[in-house]
């Protein structure tokens, strides 16, 4: 007997030919607008070899970017993964008026133009800025100092542990909080023992984003620093100045850093939501 | 503590209660003396006992998770001192302005034409994007083919790869000896160093924003809707056209939005690739920060309060698009 | 203890936003006894459990725990067992470790040490009979074994009260009428005070030393299972309860008057005379063939051990429904079409609730008229 040429599992696909043309616009929009890219960081930094590509990056203003970078992440991510969780807990467990407006402005920094991020910050501590003075007067540098790049690092990733906290813990709900609070644990056993643990692959996703956005920030921190190589110099900016001298395999060599950097985070996080089985998608 | 810790432990107690019937008291189907049907509120065998007068209760928590106090206070102290003081600083200063100078500076013909790049660029850019980015997420979700699983972790890309990087790689990409550029050269199209560019580079990071909107929706999209329309004998075409989009309609305007105010504000990926030409390929943050380089801070806020305001109106207008638009799916 | 109520509740009354949860509620609780808090859903059971509990907290009233004003406290010192309605086990912690949890938790002096703990916890798993459970996790477990868990989970405290909210609502009927057996068994055997919320009025009857029926957040009667189903205080518990026929009648001096119908035991009085509204279960609603009766029969279904049986006393209007066991069912063999006519054992008047009136004064009148 010939085999049905429809059945109901029909109803929910298109015909194979409509649907190999899709895959392969979806594949060439992909191809083109980021596998690309993606590879010619890396071959335009091995261009001339692999010994020019290691000389680049052990130059001192290259190594003192690299520290430089290093040093803001280790200060603004902890710093933020802190307030994050706070911030997350005070808005998924609790019901008070103007949470939205307290949840919009947490989000601000996320959708506020780098540039300007970075400009709030020199209005505010930069010489001609409301504290500018101040800051002359007792010789405390913000403003293209090491300062300033952290204040527009914290800046900028401020609501990424609290974006993908909130959501998860209000899906998690109270249950299990209150299910221990009548157990008789503290606050603080109950934040311990059962909160940490259930949340714990959304905060390791959380740091992950917020960390490579420390590290990898151009616009907000070009904005601060000054770009004074050997003191005020990230990597992002470290490989702007060299780009701007022709100096292309040494930029792209840093940047090659800073992609690897990127393409550790997405398989992490890969690997997180391979474990916690298809949770929820992330938003950004 | 009021647990008697004298008597014996939980499991050690020896079963005192069979099961009683004569607890259960037998029928006693009575002629009750029905007055009217107000319900009683006391037990009806215990001794009547005079209703306490009401009062309030001594003290009540605020809630019963711990920590709300203490919580709220650091939030809105790490806030305040992070994200609003800065803010503050901005619209004090963009208050201050000398508005007749305010109005000179944003009406300057420098400053108009890199408000229309940056926003007319980004509209495109965000245009494009819904379009393949809604393809991108349905073929995602829907079909299975050999490197979905990495196709889908490529997306977050142009998210997780920091800005100059992604300046410098797709400038050298389009430039007219790079593997894009030099093709398009020969069909006469320049990209590096033009508006063009501007425009390609916004679709780089704007791309993950649609695709990640739309994929849970679609991931949560009931098969039964479907198939509901194909047994009242809708082709195919007609049941994307006329039960998914509209489903969609409300993400894939959210993700617009996000790609759209990502790229009205995006500097590293663009400055490279733009050419940077005052009044051609200049865009509205880099006319920022050439201006506060030349310590015009006045000219700065100016620009830069026109660029959120802007935005900001925009971006209600998206957000009233899809509350209409919600509100006419639900009605419907 | 036997002196005094166990958990005592005057006047207390909740509300969320402008929604009267609890208003005057009375309620006193005997040490040991298994209670029911039966209700439909908005009656505001599940609030009155969970401010017992300290979970919730009451707008006004007081409640006592043996004497002792209960809010003062909050919920980590009222050490009162609470089982929730989804269970919420700890889905990252071993079956072992959820249970062991409120020991571990307690402060240190009183604290027991590990291997007592866990000498515990293997005691109470196989009380629940789960004792092989213990290295498992929630999401391994079947429904009936997760509310097991947390049963054992609460019972670790040795809390002097004990509270379920909906324990068996999430399971399938098999497995909810073993776990009611199950309880009523573990109760006896630990006497402790029991209160379980519930809007399933069969498992109240079965498993409860009391029911208290709640409606709109207050409480419309307190009584054993007989008391509550065979004598109903008010429209509400009766229709609540069970099922009932809503007929029409007329009160004259005293005493109901159905133009059909034969009534045998009336309960209840009013003064009024006038229309008025009787309450009948199906099993009392005796019919007996005669051509000449009143009512048709319109259907008849066999439900397993009962006989439901719908008449029809005038064409359109509602019908009554009566039941019988099978083998009564089996000397009349009543078939659609037939005439028969109608008793009432047992019926019960309150006056002016004609919610759903089975028979206008119009109709009534066209009948009578027609006999």
């Amino acid at each position: 007997m010939a085999r049905p040429r429809r059945s109901m599992a029909d109803a929910r696909t298109e015909h194979r030919a409509v649907r190999w043309v899709l895959i392969a616009v979806g594949l060439l929009f992909v191809g083109i607008f980021i596998v690309l890219p993606l590879v010619t960081v890396f071959t335009e930094a091995l261009r001339q070899g692999f010994k020019a590509y290691f000389a680049a990056l052990v130059e001192p203003d290259a190594r003192s970017a690299i520290g430089l970078t290093l040093t803001v992440a280790a200060i603004a991510v902890p710093l933020n993964l802190v307030f994050g969780v706070v911030m997350a807990w005070a808005i998924a467990k609790f019901d008070f008026r103007g949470k939205s407006l307290l949840v919009t402005l947490i989000d601000l920094p996320f959708s506020v133009s780098p540039v300007i991020s970075g400009l709030i910050y020199v209005l505010l501590f930069g010489l001609q800025g409301w504290l500018g003075p101040f800051l002359s007067a007792h010789d405390f540098k913000i403003i293209f100092a090491v300062p300033g790049i952290v204040l527009a690092t914290i800046f900028v990733t401020f609501p990424f542990v609290a974006r993908e906290l909130i959501p998860l813990m209000q899906e998690q709900g109270t249950d299990e909080e209150e299910a221990a609070l009548v157990l008789g644990a503290s606050g603080w056993q109950t934040f311990w023992r059962i909160t940490l643990p259930n949340i714990r692959w959304g905060l390791l996703y959380g740091v992950l984003l917020c960390n490579a956005r420390a590290m990898g920030e151009f616009g907000a921190v070009s904005v601060v620093s000054g770009h004074i190589r050997g003191l005020t110099n990230t990597m992002p900016l470290h490989v702007e100045i060299l780009y701007n001298e022709y100096n292309f395999v040494a930029s792209f060599a840093v940047a090659s850093l800073l992609a690897l950097l990127a393409l550790v985070t997405l398989t992490v996080k890969s690997v997180v939501e391979w474990k916690i089985g298809e949770g929820p998608r992330r938003r950004h | 503590m009021m647990h008697d810790v004298a008597g014996p432990a939980l499991l050690d107690r020896a079963p005192v209660r069979v099961h009683d019937p004569s607890l259960r008291a037998g029928a006693r189907v009575e002629t009750l003396a029905l007055t009217q049907a107000s319900p009683p509120t006391s037990a009806d065998e215990s001794p009547p006992r005079a209703r306490p007068a009401r009062r309030g209760v001594p003290w009540r928590p605020r809630s019963i998770i711990p920590g709300f106090g203490l919580t709220l206070g650091l939030t809105l102290s790490w806030l305040g001192l992070i994200v609003l003081l800065p803010l503050v600083a901005l619209f004090a200063r963009a208050a201050a302005l000398d508005m007749s100078r305010f109005i000179e500076t944003v009406t300057s013909d420098r400053v108009v034409a890199a408000l229309r790049l940056s926003f007319g660029a980004s509209l495109a850019a965000g245009v494009v994007n819904a379009v393949f980015g809604a393809v991108l997420a349905w073929v995602l979700v829907r079909y299975r083919f050999f490197g979905r699983r990495i196709v889908d972790a490529l997306v977050d890309v142009p998210f997780a790869l920091p800005t100059a990087v992604a300046g410098i790689a797709l400038t050298a990409l389009y430039a007219e000896n790079g593997w894009l550029g030099a093709p398009l050269a020969l069909l006469g199209i320049k990209v590096a160093f033009t508006p063009l560019g501007v425009f390609v580079a916004l679709v780089f990071i704007g791309l993950p924003f649609v695709v990640r909107t739309i994929q849970p929706v679609l991931e949560d999209l009931s098969p039964e809707i479907e198939e509901a329309a194909a047994c009242l004998g809708a082709s195919r075409w007609q049941t994307i056209r006329r039960v998914i989009v509209p489903t969609l309609f409300p993400a894939l305007a959210t993700g617009f939005a996000l790609a759209f105010a990502r790229a009205v504000g995006e500097y590293g990926s663009v400055i490279f690739i733009a050419g940077n030409l005052p009044m051609v390929s200049e865009i509205a943050p880099l006319l920022i920060v050439i201006k506060l380089e030349e310590y015009a801070y006045g000219e700065a806020t100016a620009v830069a309060a026109v660029m959120l305001l802007i935005s900001f109106v925009l971006l209600l207008a998206i957000n009233l698009l899809q509350r209409w638009s919600r509100r006419h799916m639900e009605r419907r | 203890m036997e002196h005094g109520p166990a958990i005592d509740l005057k006047g207390i009354g909740k509300r969320f936003g402008s929604f009267v949860a609890l208003n005057g509620v009375d309620l006193a609780i005997r040490s040991g006894e298994l209670l029911a808090l039966l209700g439909p859903s908005g009656s505001g059971k599940t609030t009155l459990l969970r401010i017992i509990a300290g979970l919730e907290w009451p707008d006004e009233g007081e409640l006592l725990l043996n004497g002792d004003s209960g809010l003062r406290r909050g919920v980590r010192e009222r050490h009162i067992g609470f089982v929730f309605q989804h269970y919420a086990l700890f889905r990252h912690m071993s079956v072992m470790e959820n249970v062991a949890f409120g020991l571990r938790v307690t402060p240190r002096p009183r604290r027991p040490s590990d291997t007592e703990i866990r000498a515990r916890v293997q005691k109470l798993l196989d009380l629940v009979q789960i004792g092989h459970l213990g290295d498992r996790y929630p999401s391994q477990l079947s429904g009936g074994e997760r509310q097991r868990v947390a049963l054992a989970r609460a019972l670790a405290i040795e809390p002097m009260v004990l509270l379920l909210d909906e324990p068996f609502g999430a399971l399938d009927a098999k497995v909810r009428k073993e776990l009611r057996r199950w309880l009523r068994q573990l109760h006896d055997r630990l006497s402790m005070t029991t209160v379980f919320v519930t809007h399933d009025q069969e498992e109240a009857l079965e498993l409860a030393d009391r029911v208290v029926v709640l409606g709109h957040g207050r409480i419309e009667q307190i009584g054993t299972p007989e008391e509550v189903y065979g004598a109903p205080r008010n429209p509400f518990v009766f229709d609540f309860l069970g099922q009932v026929n809503r007929v029409r009648c007329q009160v004259r001096g005293g005493r109901a008057i159905v133009p059909y119908a034969h009534i045998e035991q009336m309960n209840g009085e009013t003064s009024h005379d006038g229309p008025g509204t009787l309450y009948v279960r199906p099993h009392d609603v005796v019919l007996a063939r005669d051509p000449a009766g009143p009512a048709t029969v319109r259907f008849v279904g066999v439900v397993g051990p009962v006989v439901r049986i719908e008449i029809e006393v005038i064409m359109g209007a509602p019908v009554l429904e009566a039941e019988m066991p099978h083998h009564v069912y089996a000397g009349y063999r009543f078939a659609a079409g037939d005439r028969v006519s109608v008793r009432f054992r047992s019926a019960t008047l309150f006056s002016d609730t004609p919610s759903e009136p089975q028979l206008s004064p119009a109709d009534l009148s066209l009948l009578s008229a027609a006999l």
